[in-house]
């Protein structure tokens, strides 16, 4: 088990490596920054001293080993519009999106594991095809279509829950549901395909021929079996619901990192992009790790 | 075969078809038998000739798609009339199996004690202390080395061989009537298949178990049941002593089988090829099923199906050419 995570921690940072490079790089590719950030009338010589204040002389292997001294130091550049730390923008909207992410995972799953268990369950009935049709459907949906459709029933028409912003339970809901929609879906889908899978299982046929009572070979065995694909699925997933949370914040002016990325780009802002990006994936890295970690808890296989 | 008193299961003309998109199959087809308690009974026949569906049926968890009439009688009562309770309350203290493949009969997340737990939990009033003692002793009993150990173990931490051997601990602890073997050996080493046989014979001799054991290796049945059943696509087309029926077999293709063993070799016994091909079963020829692979075959064998003739004490043969037999 050491071993495994120790091997685990180490892929991990190596992986983390590899996306600083990346983050790095696409800064450098982005173009000469002396031509976006100095007006166009600057003579070469000013264009030089700038290249020269930003270490763009040296070396690219030192400019990558300043680079990632920096960042270690929490410092990954100025926002170019509001003259502050690109990070500290971006750790101050963290909060926001995590909060929204988390609800949405939280919701999906809810209502994603019972359908996903009740239609393996109850396979080929009416419950499988409405979960099938659920399932279909709510991979289907476009987010933002969802969202405005939302807002235009449940706060224009029926005036029940604001539109946008962060504030209370009620700006929660209609972001929550709209971005933990399509994950509710695949969940629920995934669900009840492990689920078929664990109960056509021989474990479960012999665990019926010793006389188990039905609930506990579903929902001790079978689903446990079925979890870990379910709980790998998960991880991902919150991966693309903080990613894909560019959107859903769009739509319901949620502040959260996807919002302040969007700003950026307009407004060409490099700094703050990098170190959303930066920030973005180092929290999936994490999350990976975690998973593997609680998988190998779930999976004595791969403990021993 | 008598409607013996002291007769533990009781399968009167039990038929099973499953419906398919081909039309239905009839897996088992009027099949008779009666298993006295303790007694070995061997079920010997080619792959897809229903000894599975035969087994399975006998404990109710056929797929949905299985239609079962006739009768099944434990210890006197019906069972395809009892209730999905009744029955569970049957399985795993009364009637239990153990199936052809160990390596993926145990639920591979939970250690060996806790299922062997589960299953004494579910299916007995002992308390915790009692079922642990218990569990060690039933691994004692089917040889595990430092049991207290491998109630500890994962699954994928034994070896086949002793897989099989656990699961026929989990399926005897509660002392069952009947325990249902289907093909036990088959996915393990000719070395270790030995043993298990000798674990079921030594099982029937200290629990008193009636047991059904489904295989290929006819040196097996020789040696350690007490009288046998031939299948033969869905129907049980020779049944009596084992003894008499190796010393001399009535029906064709029990003869067929019996010259299919090697002569030399002593272990692993399988069925070799039998020229041609089992029927369809969804598409079964009229008449006697074996007729187009039979040698002894007459003119009317194809028109109507042999009725199950005596051909000795106890014992019958579904075959024309014993025709002058009382059916
Ligand atoms: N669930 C099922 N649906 C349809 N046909 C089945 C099903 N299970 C078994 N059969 C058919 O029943 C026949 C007997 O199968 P089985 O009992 O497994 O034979 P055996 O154990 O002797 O090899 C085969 O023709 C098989 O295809
Ligand atoms: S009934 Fe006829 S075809 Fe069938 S086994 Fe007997 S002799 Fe052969
Ligand atoms: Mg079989």
């Amino acid at each position: 088990m050491g071993f495994y995570i120790l091997r685990r921690i180490g892929q991990t940072a190596l992986t983390a490596v590899f996306v600083s490079m990346i983050v790095f790089s696409l800064a450098r590719v982005t173009g000469d920054p002396t031509i976006s950030l100095l007006p166009t009338e600057a003579t070469q010589e000013d264009r030089d001293f700038f290249r020269r204040q930003l270490g763009l002389d040296q070396p690219l292997h030192l400019q990558y080993l300043t680079f990632v001294g920096r960042v270690l130091e929490g410092d990954m550049g100025k926002s170019f519009r509001y003259r502050e730390s690109a990070l500290g923008i971006v750790l101050n909207r963290l909060p926001a999106t995590l909060q929204l992410a988390a609800v949405s995972m939280l919701l999906a799953t809810i209502i994603a594991l019972p359908i996903g268990i009740l239609a393996a369950v109850r396979r080929d009935t009416w419950i499988d095809t409405l979960a099938r049709w659920f399932a279909t459907l709510g991979q289907a949906t476009p987010t933002f279509w969802l969202g405005l459709i939302l807002i235009l029933v449940f706060s224009v028409h029926l005036g029940w829950l604001p539109t946008s912003g962060r504030g209370g339970v009620e700006n929660l809901v209609l972001p929550a549901i709209t971005l933990g929609w399509f994950s509710a879906a695949a969940i629920a889908r995934l669900t009840r395909s492990s689920m078929l899978e664990a109960m056509q299982s021989d474990f479960v046929r012999f665990e019926r021929l010793s006389g188990l009572p039905e609930r506990i070979v579903v929902l001790k065995h079978a689903l446990r079996n079925a979890a870990i694909p379910i709980v790998t699925y998960m991880a991902l997933q919150f991966g693309v619901l903080l990613s894909g949370a560019v959107v859903t914040e769009t739509v319901f002016a949620w502040p959260g990192v996807g919002l302040i990325v969007v700003d950026a780009i307009n407004a060409r802002d490099y700094p703050v992009v990098q170190a959303a990006v930066m920030v973005t994936a180092m929290l999936i890295l994490l999350l990976n790790l975690l998973v593997d970690l609680l998988y190998s808890w779930l999976d004595p296989r791969i403990r021993y | 075969m008598d409607d013996a008193a002291g007769a533990i299961l009781e399968v009167r003309d039990l038929h099973v078809r499953f419906r398919t998109r081909r039309g239905p199959v009839q897996a088992v087809d009027g099949v008779n038998f009666s298993l006295a308690a303790g007694e070995i009974l061997g079920v010997v026949g080619e792959s897809g000739c229903g000894k599975s569906t035969l087994c399975t049926s006998l404990v109710r968890l056929l797929p949905e798609n299985a239609e079962v009439t006739g009768s099944i009688r434990y210890r006197g009562e019906e069972l395809l009339t009892k209730s999905g309770a009744e029955m569970r309350e049957l399985r795993g203290r009364e009637i239990t199996m153990v199936l052809q493949n160990p390596m993926t009969a145990m639920d591979p997340l939970f250690t060996v004690g806790n299922q062997l737990d589960e299953v004494l939990r579910h299916n007995s009033s002992m308390r915790g202390e009692e079922r642990r003692s218990r569990a060690l002793e039933m691994l004692r009993l089917v040889h595990i080395p430092s049991p207290v150990e491998r109630l500890r173990s994962y699954p994928h931490q034994m070896s086949g061989g002793m897989k099989q051997r656990v699961l026929t601990a989990m399926a005897t602890s509660l002392s069952p009537g009947l325990l249902l073997a289907d093909e036990p050996t088959t996915a393990l080493d000719v070395t270790i298949q030995e043993q298990i046989l000798r674990l079921l014979a030594d099982i029937r001799g200290s629990l008193g178990t009636a047991i059904v054991l489904v295989t290929h290796d006819l040196g097996v049945v020789r040696r350690i049941t007490d009288r046998v059943m031939i299948m033969y696509a869905g129907r049980a087309v020779e049944t009596g002593d084992t003894e008499a029926i190796f010393t001399d077999p009535k029906h064709p293709y029990t003869r067929a089988l019996l010259a299919s063993i090697p002569r030399i070799g002593h272990t692993g016994r399988r069925l070799t090829a039998i020229d041609g091909q089992i029927p369809d079963l969804a598409d079964l020829p009229p008449g006697c099923a074996f007729a187009p692979r039979c040698p002894s075959a007459m003119s009317g064998c194809t028109t109507a199906f042999p009725p199950a003739f005596n051909t000795g004490p106890e014992r019958t043969a579904r075959c024309w050419l014993h025709e002058g037999s009382p059916a």
